[in-house]
């Protein structure tokens, strides 16, 4: 593995924090601004549960001013010595009132009780603010640090999945995307991504960055009345992350945490593939036919010398009487069991480590608090050769100034990652290609006919023979980033209840790929050769230089955001009102650029010119030109959002509380008027305690809330345009280009003066309840959300100039219930907590203006159908095979039919079978945590139903099945008789293509993807804190197993049905450590 | 007490606006360009650059080539072509593309579509640049279009033009409208108007070869009027074309023996070509089992370099096209030539023919060629064209208008796999069917 501290690394993620820290001591150091000749009451206000309240209200005897408690629960004021009464009170608490001396700075905790001692007071934070649980009015989830350390693993969205109701991880989609879905999809091509809020600011950098450990908390807002504070990109809902702080007068804490993983090597044995010997038999018949006949006197003929099959270079041996029939049928023998995958999962993949080693520490004096935390993760990929490596530092900062009029917050974030690809990247089509010898000795695999090559080299050209196990060695392609995010709030208290905000974020990404391909490679090798020009005299020109190539690909990203907010938060009576307005910007630019270097050295950072204009006849195929690839490129991207937002909550008694925010948000979007850049969203809720009322007398039911919301999200594809917009290439673009000498440009956008953002209207119903003191609670949503003016593409007639063409198409409506209830039966030396989550929903479109040709449900290709899910899966009738001749067949006017033009273009829809939704109706999950003593285990079983899915099956193409090589191959229809076994096809007489399309996609394929997955495990022991046990006291130890396996399918097969296509994550176990000083 | 404090409020609320709105001006912060290299096109540069996308706007539709018979695929060779249209193409079968879609009838309409972006653009402006600029985009939208109308729809007769379909003819820029294929007369009406604007238009000045010129325009008016027999004013047309050059390579000069005999054609590299145009990248013409008909090399005599110069012949007996595609001077003589001899002035027609000839003949060996009346003049122009024009996409357009004239019928035949395909003259699979996407989307009629 490259030394991660090599040099620059170490000072890039230590150097700018010197400078940053020296700031820190100095606001640490300095005086608390309580004026001379009093002294400091600092009160600490909290609930009984010990969570510190915010806004909690403080009146002193004779001092006119009210104060109020900050984020921390602490409200600090400057006394004269002397005797005072104090009162504090907070919403949905009992008031309290005491008298108190004062004769030096004191530190005093105030508890207030909950009034009837069952608001909810779990603090919840928007981004924007920090809302008590008692006054929401929308649909939030909340995971906390300890659900968070409950699995393990350098990323931290995975510790979502299964903890939070309405939140799916969509896996069968195989896509660079986060994958995450909030309550279903609301749009069918714009970005798909929930927002992701970090510390208040949208996060827009690589999420590998963050490190988990640092993390107190993810707050999930699923409807409009929590998220349209994030207006125009909360259209698919929202995800706040919180890092840790330190607490106000806690002392040093430290804590640390470490754990290793290991997972085995990947099943390459789990996609049913055609074997060895069917493969060899096609094979044969191929080269029996000719197949091969092409390639093979292209390079006899000396027009291009292209490795054949290892098998077809054998029979032509034999078939020119090379080789005798023993060793023909020898040779032959061995391919038919030699198996690829083995020597794969031997040589090319390995089990996987990842090692993570966490610290922190943090505390806090009176007057403020820090955090700091580090984290060091390094990984050992399956893949052999790949690994990456993160060193990630967090800090958090705390301070109140000016008599607590002003707090000031300072946080960092920096992470260097180091990600290293040196996997051979090398696949084989061949079901018996063989890597290395019975004794381990890498084998060559053409890539040129060995002729050809050995003249080559005969005549000067350099090796050509193409080893992958003794390529890949000399792989090196890292790529290095660091990841930076300073921010900075200063919060004024301008009047009672009435504070100023700004805050400021400066976020950026630096990251270097360099690929460096070695002199000895056979990337180098390959391309040196190509380009050889022999010329009279016999002697070899070399316009691609000997030595190494490097590719270096730089990005730099920078965003910087400011903020000014003014909150408010008024008391009168029964009243109370809080609201919050504000003014946001923010900037962020991405530079990038890429280049190429020939003929390096890396001894001395040297490179040789070459001539990039220069044609040159190509050495291995006697038609091509060549011109030397140019790969110079800059280029950058820009983003720029203005916000305006507000948000206020009036709540009456504390037991009725109105909700409402709005926001509009413009952007620069290309090719519209600035009038239309900006789209206004607002939300409206309520809220109602009905166990708060006198009238209330349950004794079961102790909280029972409902609460109400309606509001607009938005969302926009920021590729569209209203104009026409084209992409502007440079000549090196294209290779015509580069002879004419002139750029040229390419229509990306066709004209779309209709565009229009998209909306979400979210209506929202939710019941909170807690019952039998807090053994059974829970909620439940009941939602409906209308996707409006949904952009999506639609296939259109190559007639219009376009094939493709993106709107606003679609209407969707989505019905859904998200269901939580936590059970905690015992509390005491034995305890139990279930926590039984529920998803459901519904999804259909409603309208949709776009393509209706059906053959595209069929195909799924973006055209979704009116009453049906966006994500759908149709399919053609099955009619069994053709007893005759094993050909699939299907439905036409009720009897069996092979006219597949006809069947694949039906007349209407009744000549398509409907199965339901691609995606998952019904989700949730069931986790139980026990506890005995210093044990703790805990399980989560989680379940998907009500959707579909499509398996693969054999194509056969043009090649009798190589097509695709599917396993499927070996159960295919034969003989007479055969049906009734199997429903693969027979090999057909001639291509044809619509056959194997109407096979791929017939309902035969079709699988249902219902299932129950035990996802993981955790076991955990503290060991009691006990004098003399020294380091030892109070170590928590745990264990973790992770994608333990399915515990039932619907389908029948092999296949997991949420990785039909590509392969299942491997089991993984895990152990750690954790300790708290 | 309460107004002062929210006067107060006001004071201090408005002074944070302040400090924040500070940052620039709303409009200029939202007018920040997305991505560098994007552009609305506006300026003559960009709808310069719009035309100059080489990989698209020169591209010629090429299934005629398959379907033409100058290339012959050796048994089991289409195991090697992958794509369903060339397979369908290549065996006459009545439903050749099998569904799958058919990029030449996809690709000339997004030429069409960047003609109409670019005629859009120049609305209203009169700079000669401009001028140029429309003539430019008015010659590839009615290069588009004849192409479309050379491979889906009859061959042009004059009797039979107004009932026989045409093609959509869009104008516009906007992808929404649909446009009905309308009358084969419209289809020939729109493509003549565009060109002869284009003529008025263009100039003669040098440029690459992607880019038409007057010369350029006035020889794809020259192709267009034979294909609809109006030869007398396609030989005007020509020889307006042959004066400004005639210059031909002579293939003595030429070195044989590898595939690229002739220097690169771009920017200018070839003296006789007016109009660059390359093929659709169809595998068909990648394929290694691909030859060169026998019976067209067995039409070259011993003294014609064409048969070496063209084609590139391996040791293992294989021949491979290496001659070059586009509107040249060859093709204009061979036009000029057939107007003259159907206007019964054999002498100048061959002549002509003498003119191409004597560049195409081993120089040693040089021996006119003689007709002696207007048959057989006609038999040794078509052959001339037939040798000549090979790869040009001409040899399927040449077909369906001299069977359709009747006195030049042949039947196509060609044998794969011990089978024998047949195409008589007048056969519907003479006219290549619309693709089913396209149906399917915009319900035209197909043929």
């Amino acid at each position: 593995m490259t030394r991660f501290w090599e040099g620059w690394a170490f000072f890039k993620v230590f150097g700018p924090m010197l400078g940053f820290w020296f700031f820190l001591m100095a606001l640490l150091c300095w005086d608390s601004g309580v004026a001379q000749g009093q002294l400091r009451l600092e009160l600490r206000i909290g609930s009984s549960d010990g969570t510190p309240l915010e806004g909690a209200s403080v009146k002193v005897s004779g001092h006119p001013a009210g104060y109020s408690s900050d984020g921390r629960g602490s409200c600090v004021i400057g006394l004269a010595p002397g005797d005072y009464r104090l009162s504090v009170s907070h919403q949905g608490f009992a008031p309290s009132s005491l008298r108190i001396t004062i004769v030096r700075d004191t530190v005093m905790a105030v508890e207030l009780s909950e009034e009837r001692e069952m608001l909810d007071s779990v603090v919840v934070s928007t981004g924007y603010q920090q809302v008590e649980r008692s006054r929401l009015t929308g649909a939030y989830g909340v995971v906390d640090r300890k659900l968070l350390d409950r699995r393990v693993g350098a990323n931290l969205l995975e510790r979502l999945e299964d903890v939070v109701p309405g939140l799916v991880f969509n896996r069968a989609v195989p896509s660079g995307a986060t994958n995450i879905s909030v309550r279903g999809q609301s749009t069918i091509s714009a970005n798909t991504d929930p927002l992701i809020v970090l510390d208040d600011f949208p996060f827009e950098g690589d999420l590998s960055a963050i490190n988990p450990n640092d993390i107190e908390s993810v707050t999930v807002l699923k409807d409009a009345a929590a998220s349209s504070i994030w207006g125009a990109r909360a259209g698919n809902g929202v995800i706040v992350v919180r890092t840790k702080s330190g607490k106000k007068g806690s002392g040093l804490k430290l804590g640390l945490n470490t754990n290793m993983t290991i997972a085995g090597r990947p099943d390459l044995f789990y996609q049913p593939r055609m074997s060895s010997s069917d493969y060899v038999d096609v094979q044969t018949r191929l080269f029996s036919q000719g197949f091969y006949r092409a390639a093979e006197q292209s390079d006899l003929s000396n027009v291009s010398h292209f490795a054949l099959p290892e098998l077809v270079e054998l029979l032509i041996l034999g078939r020119d009487g090379k080789i005798d029939a023993a060793s023909l049928k020898a040779g032959v023998d061995r391919l038919r069991v030699s198996d690829y995958r083995e020597d794969a999962q031997r040589y090319l993949y390995r089990p996987m480590v990842n090692q993570q080693y966490a610290v922190n520490a943090s505390g806090g004096s009176d007057a403020g608090s820090f955090y700091l935390g580090l984290g060091y993760d390094r990984g050992q990929a399956t893949e052999v050769g790949n690994g990456s490596q993160r060193l990630s530092l967090t800090a958090r900062l705390e301070r109140t100034m000016l008599s607590g009029r002003l707090q000031v917050q300072l946080g960092l974030l920096r992470t260097l990652s180091l990600v290293e690809s040196n996997a051979s990247g090398f696949s084989s089509t061949a079901p018996y290609q063989r890597l290395a010898d019975g004794s381990g000795i890498p084998l060559a695999v053409p890539r040129y006919r060995q002729g050809f090559v050995d003249r080559s080299m005969e005549r000067g050209f350099l090796d050509w023979n193409y080893v992958p196990l003794a390529d890949a060695l000399l792989n090196d392609n890292t790529s290095r980033s660091v990841q930076e995010r300073y921010d900075a709030a200063g919060i004024m208290k301008l009047l009672e209840g009435l504070k100023f905000t700004a805050r400021y974020q400066f976020d950026g990404t630096g990251s270097e790929r360099r690929n460096n391909f070695d002199s000895e490679s056979y990337f180098v090798r390959n391309m040196v050769n190509t380009y050889t020009q022999p010329r009279a005299d016999g002697s070899l020109g070399r316009p691609v230089p000997l030595g190494g190539i490097l590719d270096v690909d730089l990005q730099r990203r920078w965003a910087h955001v400011l903020r000014g907010q003014l909150d408010l938060d008024r008391s009168w009576k029964a009243h109370r009102l809080t609201a919050i307005a504000g003014y946001e910007r923010r900037f962020s630019d991405t530079r990038d650029q890429g280049y190429r270097l020939y003929g390096y050295q890396g001894d001395y950072a040297t490179s040789i010119p070459v001539d990039y204009q220069g044609q040159y006849q190509s050495s291995a195929s006697a038609a091509a030109r060549l011109t030397i690839p140019y790969r110079f490129s800059t280029g950058g991207l820009a983003d720029r959002f203005l916000s305006y937002y507000a948000n206020a909550v009036y709540a009456f008694r504390g037991r009725y509380v109105l909700s409402g925010s709005a926001r509009m948000d413009k952007s620069n979007l290309f090719g519209v008027a600035t009038n239309q850049k900006g789209v206004p969203l607002y939300a409206l809720g309520a809220a109602w305690t009905v166990s708060s009322e006198p009238f209330w007398k349950s004794g079961t039911v102790e909280m029972l809330k409902l609460r109400g919301s309606f509001g607009y999200n938005g969302n926009i594809d920021r590729s569209l345009s209203a104009q026409t917009t084209a992409i502007y290439f440079p000549a090196s673009g294209d290779p015509q280009n580069l002879l004419i000498g002139s750029g040229f440009a390419r229509i990306e956008n066709p004209p779309n003066p209709q565009l229009r953002w998209e909306r979400v209207r979210t209506l929202n119903m939710g019941v909170d309840v807690s019952l039998w003191g807090g053994k059974l609670s829970g909620n439940v949503d009941l939602y409906r959300k209308d996707g409006l003016d949904l952009i999506g593409p639609t296939p259109f007639p190559g007639s219009s100039g376009v094939k493709r063409f993106t709107g606003n198409f679609a209407t969707t409506k989505t019905h859904g219930i998200d269901l939580m209830l936590v059970g905690r039966p015992f509390t005491g030396a034995f305890s139990l907590e279930s926590n039984f989550m529920f998803s459901l929903a519904r999804e259909r479109v409603v309208d949709y203006q776009g393509s209706v040709a059906l053959a595209n449900y069929v195909r799924g290709l973006g055209s979704p159908m009116a009453g049906k899910p966006l994500y759908s899966v149709f399919s053609y009738g099955w009619a069994g095979l053709d007893p005759a001749n094993g050909n699939p067949r299907g439905w036409i006017d009720g009897l069996p039919s092979v006219n597949y033009a006809a069947l694949l273009s039906p007349s209407s829809v009744d000549g398509l079978e409907y199965h339901g939704s691609r995606r998952p109706v019904v989700f949730g999950a069931w986790r139980n945590t026990f506890g005995y003593k210093g044990f703790s285990l805990s399980v989560s079983i989680s379940y998907r139903a009500g959707y579909y899915f499509r398996r693969a099956s054999v194509i056969y193409g043009n090649t009798y099945g190589l097509e695709n090589g599917h396993g499927d191959y070996a159960l295919r229809w034969i003989a007479p008789g055969d049906e009734q076994r199997t429903d693969v096809p027979s090999v057909p007489a001639a291509t044809d293509d619509r056959r194997d399309s109407f096979y791929s996609l017939s309902s035969v394929l079709v699988e249902r993807g219902d299932h129950l997955r035990l996802q993981d495990l955790n076991l955990g022991y503290t060991l009691p804190r006990m004098k003399g046990w020294g380091q030892l006291s109070g170590l928590n130890v745990y264990f973790y197993a992770n994608n333990i396996g399915l515990l039932y399918k619907k389908a029948s097969g092999s296949l997991d049905p949420d990785y039909p296509g590509g392969m299942p994550p491997v089991r993984s176990y895990a152990f750690g450590l954790r300790k708290q000083f | 007490m309460k107004i002062f404090k929210m006067m107060k409020l006001i004071k201090m609320a408005s002074l944070c606006a302040a400090m924040l709105l500070l940052g620039g001006c709303e409009k200029e912060f939202l007018e920040a360009k997305p991505k560098k290299s994007l552009l609305v096109p506006s300026t003559l540069a960009d709808m310069q650059s719009l035309l100059d996308n080489v990989s698209l706007m020169n591209l010629r539709p090429a299934l005629s080539d398959i379907a033409g018979g100058e290339f012959v695929l050796a048994d089991n060779g289409l195991l090697r072509v992958s794509t369903a249209p060339e397979k369908g193409i290549y065996l006459m079968q009545a439903d050749p593309y099998q569904g799958a879609v058919v990029a030449d009838w996809d690709k000339p309409y997004e030429q069409v579509f960047v003609a109409n972006v670019v005629l859009e653009g120049l609305d209203g402006m009169q700079t000669p640049q401009a001028k140029e600029l429309r003539g430019a985009a008015l010659f590839f939208r009615a290069r588009a279009f004849f192409g479309l109308a050379q491979h889906f729809c009859r061959a042009y007769r004059p009797a039979s033009a107004t009932q026989d379909p045409g093609i959509p003819l869009p104008l516009a820029s906007d992808v929404n409208r649909r446009y009905p294929r309308g009358s084969l007369e419209q289809s020939y009406s729109r493509i003549l108007a565009d060109l002869q604007e284009a003529v008025g238009l263009l100039g003669d000045g040098i440029r690459p070869l992607n880019r038409p010129t007057r010369r350029a325009g006035l020889a794809l008016l020259a192709r267009v009027n034979l294909q609809m027999g109006r030869f007398q004013l396609a030989g005007e047309l020509a020889g307006q074309v042959l004066e400004s050059s005639d210059a031909l390579i002579d293939f003595n000069t030429v070195r044989t023996g590898s595939f690229n005999v002739f220097p690169e054609i771009l920017p200018n590299g070839n003296a006789e070509l007016i109009f660059f145009e390359s093929r659709m990248g169809y595998g068909f013409f990648g394929n290694a089992v691909r030859r060169v008909n026998p019976g067209l090399l067995a039409i070259y005599g011993p003294q014609d370099l064409r048969r070496s110069v063209l084609f590139y012949h391996t040791a293992a007996g294989a021949a491979y096209f290496s001659g070059f595609d586009g509107l040249g001077n060859a093709e204009m003589m061979l036009i000029a030539a057939e107007s003259e001899i159907r206007a019964d002035r054999r002498e100048q027609g061959m002549a002509l023919l003498n003119r191409l000839w004597a560049n195409r003949c081993r120089s040693s060996g040089f021996e006119p060629l003689i007709a002696n009346d207007r048959s057989q003049a006609m038999a040794i122009l078509l052959a001339e064209r037939e040798r000549e024009l090979v790869w040009r996409g001409l040899r399927w357009a040449d077909l369906k208008r001299l069977n359709a004239e009747g006195t030049f019928a042949k039947v196509l035949t060609r044998t794969y796999n011990g089978v024998e395909y047949r195409l008589e003259p007048g056969d519907p699979r003479y006219v290549f069917p619309i693709p089913e996407d396209e149906i399917r989307e915009s319900g035209i009629q197909q043929n």
